[in-house]
Formats: C-alpha cells, sequence, structure tokens
C-alpha cells in the first residue's frame, strides 16, 4: 500500500528556490539542478510518519471493458532507507485476503512478499521482477515502489505550462538495469512542486505510458496527496485509474505491521 | 448401504456446524462472512483398474468463512468445508478447516484452535510440511490440508521468529473408497493402528526457528524445526484373512508410529533466482521396525530426505516484440529419499515445469510440469494447473494429472497408471 503512497509523494517535493533560480542556470548546470531539484522534494516529504488509505484501481481495456480491484494500503516511512508497504486485496473475491508486503530499499534491490491466504503461504517473489505489471494494471511494480534519489539520475529539462500550471520538467534515468524504462519525465508544478505528469519510455526509448495526477490534497499542513492517478498505456491502448477513498496519516503503524513473519495474519 | 449411512452422518456433521455457525452469530457479534465453493467435473481418460470404479465424475464444495473481531487484536476464524463426490464415499467429506483464535501484541501472536500451518519452500514437494495431515481424496499432490488442533505461539525475538506448537488431537490421512480413483488395488481401512497407546490423543509438539540473513546484498531465508510426535505419514500393513485357498491380503490399515523429525528450509533471492532446499531427517523408535515387520512392512528405518533446486523468472520476455506482459518462470528440482523406491515416490527424481503468468486482467496462469523417476526410466507423472478469471466472483481452473509407469516393481506409482485425468472446475466466490 505504500507503495502507491510512495509513488504520489514521489512526485510532489520540489523546492520553490529552485525555481527562482532557473532562469539563470546554464544549460551545463541541468543535471545539478536536476538532482537539487530530486532533494528538496525527497527532503519535503521527510517525516509523514505512517498511513492507511483504501484505493480502487479500474483497469481498462481498448475495447473500453473495465475490471475492478479493491485494495487497503498501509504504508511506513522508513528513515534512511526505502519505505515499507502492505497491500491487502479485497476485490475481485478470488483474490481477497492476499497481502503484498514490499520493502523498497535505496541501495540493494527491494523485497517483496505474496501472502497467499487458501495455502496460508507466505513466498518471497525474486527481486527482479519490478518492470511487471501489478494485478495486471498498467503500473508496473516499480511504478509502486518509494521514490528514493539513490534509484534515478536527474537532468533538469525546462519550465513549461501544462494545463494551466507552470511546471519544472525533469527527466529521471533509472540506475537499476532491470528498471523497465529508459527514462522517466516528470513535471512538477513550480508553486507546491507536486507531480502533475509523468511520462515513461520503454527500453526501446519510445513514450510507453503517462500518468496523470489530480485531486491533490494537503495532509498534516505539509504532505500533498494526489486523490486520482490515471496511468494511459499508448502502445495497447490500455488504462489504470487509481482512487484513493480514504487516507489517514499517524494510524500507530509500526514495523511489526510490515514482517513478512506475521503476514499469516493480515487481513 | 454404507453409503447411506456416510452420507446421514455426514449431514449431520453439516448441520452441527450450521447450528454453530448461527448460534455464534446470534451471540450478539455479526461475523464477516465469505464464501467459496466450486463445482468440478473430473474426467478420467483411461480404463479402470478396477471394477467399481467410474469415468466420470461430478463433485462439489463449500466452505464458508466467518470471521468475528474484537478491538484491533482478537480474532476468531470459522472456516467448514463439505465436499460431496458422485463416485466416491469417502472424497464426499467434511471438516473444519480452521477454527481458531488469534491474539497478537507487537512481539507475539498466540492461536489456539484448528487450523493449518504450512512450512517449507520448494515447489514439487513440501517435505518439511508437518503440522498438518494431508486431504489426499481432495487432490493426488497432496496439497490439501485437514484442520488441526493446535495452541500456536509465535515470538518475534532478535535471533529470528520463534515458534512453539502443541498439537493435541491427531488427524488420519483420507485415502480413496472402492469407487474412487488415484488408489491401489487394496481399500485402505477406516481403522487405524498406533504406536501411541494414546492413539489419537497422543499430544505431539513442534518447535521452529526462522530467520532471514543478508549474503552479498542477497536475502537468505533460514529455518530450522523440530517435531515430536504420531508421524502424518502412515505405513500401510496388510490385512491378512485366511480363506480356502490359503491367506489372502484382502486390505491395507494405516499403522501411525512415533517420530521424531528434524527439518531445514533455506531459500536464497538472487535477481531472478530463487534457490531452495528442505532438508529433512526422521528417527523412530528402535521396536518400530521390528513392529512393522510382524504387521508385513519390511525396511522401515529412519531416514532422510532432501529436495532443492530453483525457480528462475524472466520477465517479459516478450514484452518489446509483441507487447505481451507474459512472465515465464523456469522451476527445477530434484528429490531425494534415502529409503528407495520401495517406500518412497520422491526417491530420486527430477521435477521440471514452467510457469507462465500472463499479467491480464484476469490474472491468467499456467502451470505445466513433469516429474521423472530416475531409477525407473519409465516412471514419471505430468501435471497442468490452468485458471483464469471469468467475472468478479467466479474463475476457471483446469486441472490435469498424467500417470505413467511401466515397471510394477515401482509399486506407487504403477498403481496410478490407469489413472490419468483432466478436471474442470468452475470456482465461485461471494
Amino acid at each position: 500500500m505504500k507503495i502507491f503512497l510512495s509513488l504520489i509523494t514521489a512526485f510532489t517535493l520540489v523546492s520553490p528556490l529552485v525555481a527562482q533560480a532557473d532562469a539563470v542556470q546554464p544549460a551545463a548546470d541541468a543535471a545539478e539542478k536536476g538532482l537539487a531539484i530530486a532533494k528538496d522534494r525527497k527532503q519535503r516529504d521527510l517525516g509523514w510518519g505512517d498511513s492507511e488509505a483504501k484505493m480502487t484501481m479500474t483497469l481498462r481495456n481498448s475495447q473500453g471493458e473495465e475490471s475492478v480491484r479493491e485494495m487497503r494500503l498501509k504504508s511506513l516511512e522508513v528513515v534512511d532507507d526505502g519505505d515499507k508497504g502492505l497491500t491487502i486485496f479485497d476485490e475481485p473475491r478470488d483474490v481477497k485476503g492476499t497481502a503484498f508486503l514490499n520493502f523498497s530499499h535505496t541501495g540493494k534491490p527491494d523485497e517483496q512478499w505474496l501472502y497467499l491466504p487458501a495455502l496460508k503461504r507466505v513466498k518471497r517473489i525474486a527481486s527482479r521482477n519490478k518492470s511487471g505489471p501489478f494485478m495486471g494494471s498498467e503500473f508496473a511494480y516499480e511504478d509502486m515502489s518509494s521514490f528514493e534519489l539513490e534509484k534515478y539520475s536527474f537532468t533538469y529539462l525546462r519550465e513549461e505550462t501544462l494545463n494551466g500550471v507552470v511546471c519544472h520538467v525533469i527527466e529521471q534515468i533509472p540506475a537499476d538495469e532491470y528498471s523497465g524504462y529508459t527514462k522517466q519525465i516528470v513535471w512538477l508544478d513550480t508553486e507546491h512542486l507536486r507531480a502533475q505528469q509523468v511520462e515513461f519510455y520503454d527500453r526501446k526509448k519510445s513514450l510507453l505510458k503517462t500518468l496523470n495526477f489530480s485531486g491533490y490534497k494537503l495532509y498534516k499542513d505539509k504532505f500533498w496527496r494526489a486523490d486520482v492517478l490515471t496511468m494511459v498505456n499508448h502502445q495497447n491502448g490500455k488504462s489504470t485509474v487509481l482512487n484513493t477513498a480514504e487516507l489517514r496519516f499517524d494510524t500507530g503503524l509500526t514495523d511489526a505491521d510490515f514482517n513478512d513473519a506475521t503476514l499469516s495474519r493480515v487481513r | 448401504m454404507k453409503r447411506l449411512i456416510t452420507i446421514t452422518l455426514q449431514s449431520s456433521a453439516l448441520i452441527a456446524l450450521s447450528v454453530n455457525a448461527s448460534t455464534s452469530a446470534s451471540a450478539g457479534l455479526m461475523p464477516d462472512l465469505a464464501l467459496q465453493g466450486a463445482v468440478e467435473g473430473r474426467q478420467f481418460l483411461q480404463e479402470a483398474q478396477f471394477p467399481q470404479q467410474e469415468d466420470s465424475v461430478l463433485s462439489v464444495w463449500a466452505e464458508p468463512e466467518l470471521v468475528w473481531e474484537w478491538g484491533d487484536t482478537q480474532r476468531l476464524t470459522f472456516k467448514p468445508f463439505y465436499r460431496y463426490d458422485s463416485a466416491d464415499d469417502e472424497r464426499s467429506h467434511g471438516d473444519i478447516r480452521e477454527l481458531m483464535w488469534l491474539t497478537y501484541g507487537s512481539s507475539w501472536e498466540v492461536r489456539a484452535g484448528i487450523g493449518k500451518v504450512f512450512w517449507g519452500v520448494t515447489e514439487s514437494q513440501h517435505l518439511v510440511d508437518v503440522i498438518n495431515q494431508t486431504d489426499l481424496v481432495e487432490a493426488p499432490d497432496g496439497e490439501e490440508k485437514l484442520g488441526q488442533p493446535m495452541v500456536h505461539a509465535t515470538w518475534l525475538h532478535e535471533i529470528g521468529t520463534l515458534e512453539a506448537f502443541i498439537l493435541p488431537g491427531f488427524r488420519e490421512r483420507t485415502f480413496a473408497g472402492e469407487k474412487g480413483r488415484l488408489r491401489s488395488a487394496l481399500l485402505v481401512s477406516d481403522e487405524a493402528d498406533y504406536q501411541a497407546a494414546e492413539e489419537k490423543e497422543h499430544v505431539d509438539w513442534a518447535l521452529r526457528w526462522s530467520r532471514s540473513f543478508e549474503v552479498a546484498e542477497a536475502p537468505l531465508d533460514l529455518s530450522a524445526a523440530w517435531f515430536q510426535g504420531t508421524a502424518r505419514d502412515p505405513f500401510l500393513t496388510p490385512d491378512i484373512t485366511l480363506s480356502g485357498s490359503g491367506p489372502q491380503i484382502t486390505g491395507l490399515t494405516p499403522y501411525y508410529p512415533l517420530q521424531r523429525q528434524l527439518g531445514i528450509t533455506a531459500q536464497a533471492t538472487v535477481d531472478a533466482w530463487l534457490w531452495k532446499l528442505e532438508v529433512l531427517r526422521r528417527d523412530f523408535d528402535d521396536h518400530v521396525a521390528a513392529d512393522l515387520k510382524t504387521l508385513g512392512v519390511a525396511g522401515m528405518k529412519d531416514y532422510s530426505a532432501a529436495v532443492g533446486g530453483f525457480e528462475y523468472t524472466l520477465v517479459g520476455p516478450f514484452a518489446e516484440r509483441w507487447d505481451s506482459a507474459l512472465d515465464i518462470g523456469l522451476l527445477l528440482e530434484y528429490q531425494y529419499d534415502q529409503r528407495g523406491s520401495d517406500a518412497a515416490m520422491a526417491q530420486n527424481d527430477v521435477f521440471a515445469a514452467t510457469r507462465l503468468a500472463f499479467n491480464d486482467a484476469d490474472s491468467s496462469e499456467i502451470l505445466a510440469g513433469i516429474t521423472q523417476d530416475l531409477d525407473y526410466s519409465g516412471s514419471r507423472g505430468v501435471m497442468l494447473e490452468a485458471s483464469t478469471r471469468l467475472t468478479d466472483f467466479t474463475t476457471l481452473k483446469v486441472n490435469g494429472w498424467m500417470f505413467m509407469a511401466d515397471d510394477q516393481e515401482d509399486t506407487l506409482a504403477y498403481s496410478l497408471r490407469q489413472d490419468d485425468y483432466i478436471e474442470v472446475s468452475l470456482n465461485i466466490f461471494y
């Protein structure tokens, strides 16, 4: 669950100081500026602690046929490493009770476990499957891992107005050779540094997907989170809409709630 | 006649279960209710070995789940199960899969009641998995289990996760009846013999330690478990009757000795590789081998067994060329059992399989595999499991098994050689 939240937080953190400096930055400093914005963005989202949310994921194929997944997401911020997330599925009914535990890491591959309630079995998932689709959706596992500076190299591209909002446009190149992407282009509004849009480019460097964020709300007077994430796949015509129904912070989650040894009691 | 009685008994058991459920529900707290069930058709592809057996079987099962929760840290789960089978009286059966009370704190859990516990990492065989008895009439792979009475305490400690089990009450393995397929020529009796004087009332226990380590930035999961009590795997002793033409074997009686078992598992996760190993050591009391010999089973001894191998996942190999999200898993495992082919089916066998995960909206998957006996080149089993979602509350499954054996000396495999089948199952969830 943290996964989705992390995705949202990942794109919300850019600094106004950097924005003011835009006009005078020489092009050669693009990498430095890109990293500075990313650092600031990460810095601004520190301290969110823990959260719980209910989410609905609507999958649409190119014929417009829909199928809906419902899940609950629990997230825990981890200082000096990637965050922890637990996704519990409620719909469709055949996967009800299935739980997905994810530890994002900064210097090594993420760790993932799946709990299968029918077998009472906790299975570790091989760490290289990050480019695979999450629950048949247009979101890949790596789209849902927490945003960490070590996972990308950054380049500041330009300032641009997107849907009437002035944005920084930054290129992120994944450091992991097993990423499904060659690059991501991120639009962050200059006012609050919230992600407005992300473009994902596949291994052939073609545009694969576009992610749009809408319905931003402010939590704890500090943390912006989007209610609706829409991922459109340009190559297969499918799309996935992720709606956050309830999002609460400081729900008292601890490390013990994110443990493969206690995953079997999750419901 | 016997069949009628069985059905009557099972029906009354079912009624008892539903009475329990409604009583509890009316105690003031409404439970969360979920219901799973299926309609299954099994078609056997070869002529039956025995005259009473049928080729086409229709079967229906239901498994409701009721959950009551008090506050954040207390829960009661009740999950009865019942199957009706059109051919086999023994396969028409009910069980309490779960009736478990759970409470927990930040570093501990206590469970008491009836439930299921899974131990292990490998796919082709669950060697160290010993807490629950196998509900063998459910499926030949032995993956379905009977509910086991237990008190199960878990403690999350610095040295790893520590678990203790007290297991009062033994469950006997289920075996196919006269009209059922997937059985030996001789029927297995409902009356079992035990080494323990307390028979089914013997209290077994187990301890387990498990922990994850990090070796060269790759996770290494280790576990060790000790089990002491009545063996889950019975020895089948011949029933000998004297007739006019001399002594005849008329059936088999399960004999459950006491055993001490050490089980160790290891799993390393490296990139797209999962390396897996399960090792088992089982010891019996010295006199058990002699006792079994007088019952007609020779060669029983302490033994070791192991199963190990890997699962390698190709992530999206066709993603770029054909825009396919298909993942391909390749599984290879080797099975060893010190007792050899007299006592074990997986004594020197190789399991190879592929798992196709289509990653589509319907979560379609296919697992197809073959187990080849290296001692008997003509003995092998081929399995296929495919599933896809039809609607938000129904899934379709197709399971198939083919058993090949041409050598009568490989007795266990040979008895299944005419029982290839395809099973189509419509699963319903509410």
